[in-house]
């Protein structure tokens, strides 16, 4: 049963995380700002991660591997929409100076 | 209806329509349609990186105006202006219900356009529609297109996520 969900689950989380990065570079292409580039690339994360899980899929890496990998892109996720934020914030500041 | 009077029509019907929708919408080969405009009494203009094609009957002014107005957000914030304009930066954009700097980026536009203009009023500085009837007649002509929805409210959520 397994064998045939997990890869259904995967082209799904696939699909929908390459539309929402579609969505994220036509932002970044508008603002062309350093939040923007963060946010994307956060999103990015998402697909790397069923990257990773069609790597499992197809023993490429091992279960530790794959296990290392998924929890230092959920590390990487919350890394960047920190510094997101914290650029938007700079960013911000600048702009109320020149008001 | 022949494919010409097919890709006519969408363009009388949504004028400052982009290439790819053209194709997409009229489910055409993009050579078929790329024939067709060349041979049609559209005008092709480039606004903000895209081109949009429109029936010949629109000025330059009107083109660049519904190129803007074709922006979800961008309408928004224009037709707040023309029912209660002139307003505050902060009043336009708590009204439209974005971030102050999803209305900025806008704002910049609308004004190059010549939409939106600003008067300096006891300290403050408002915001108005200095051509009231033109650009509400190419309001109701404008038609935002799904990706360009899409990307709008994307903007708008990080924009107003990253505000806090």
């Amino acid at each position: 049963m397994a064998s045939v969900v997990l890869p259904v689950v995967l082209g799904v989380a696939a699909i929908a995380a390459a539309l929402v990065i579609g969505v994220a570079l036509a932002a970044l292409v508008q603002r062309r700002s350093v939040p923007y580039l963060l946010v994307t690339l956060a999103f990015a994360t998402l697909l790397a991660r069923t990257a990773v899980g069609v790597a499992l899929m197809t023993e490429t890496v091992g279960p530790a591997l794959h296990h290392t990998l998924e929890h230092g892109l959920d590390a990487a996720m919350a890394g960047l929409v920190i510094a997101a934020v914290y650029t938007a914030r700079r960013a911000r500041g600048v702009t109320d100076d020149d008001a | 209806m022949t494919t010409r009077e097919r890709i006519s029509a969408h363009v009388e019907a949504e004028p400052g329509v982009h290439f790819n929708e053209l194709v997409r919408e009229l489910d055409l080969a993009p050579g078929q349609v790329q024939y067709h405009l060349k041979r049609l009494d559209v005008v092709a203009d480039e606004w903000f990186g895209k081109t949009h094609y429109y029936p010949a009957a629109y000025d330059e002014w009107d083109r660049r105006a519904l190129a803007l107005l074709r922006r979800e957000t961008a309408a928004d914030v224009v037709a707040v202006l023309l029912a209660d304009g002139p307003l505050s930066a902060g009043e336009t954009a708590d009204r439209v219900g974005i971030a102050r700097s999803t209305l900025s980026w806008h704002r910049d536009r609308l004004e190059t356009a010549g939409l939106v203009e600003t008067r300096p009023d006891r300290g403050h500085t408002l915001l108005f529609v200095p051509e009231p009837e033109r650009t509400a007649r190419l309001l109701d002509r404008a038609e935002p297109s799904l990706p360009g929805r899409l990307v709008d409210r994307f903007t708008r959520l990080v924009d107003a996520l990253l505000e806090e």
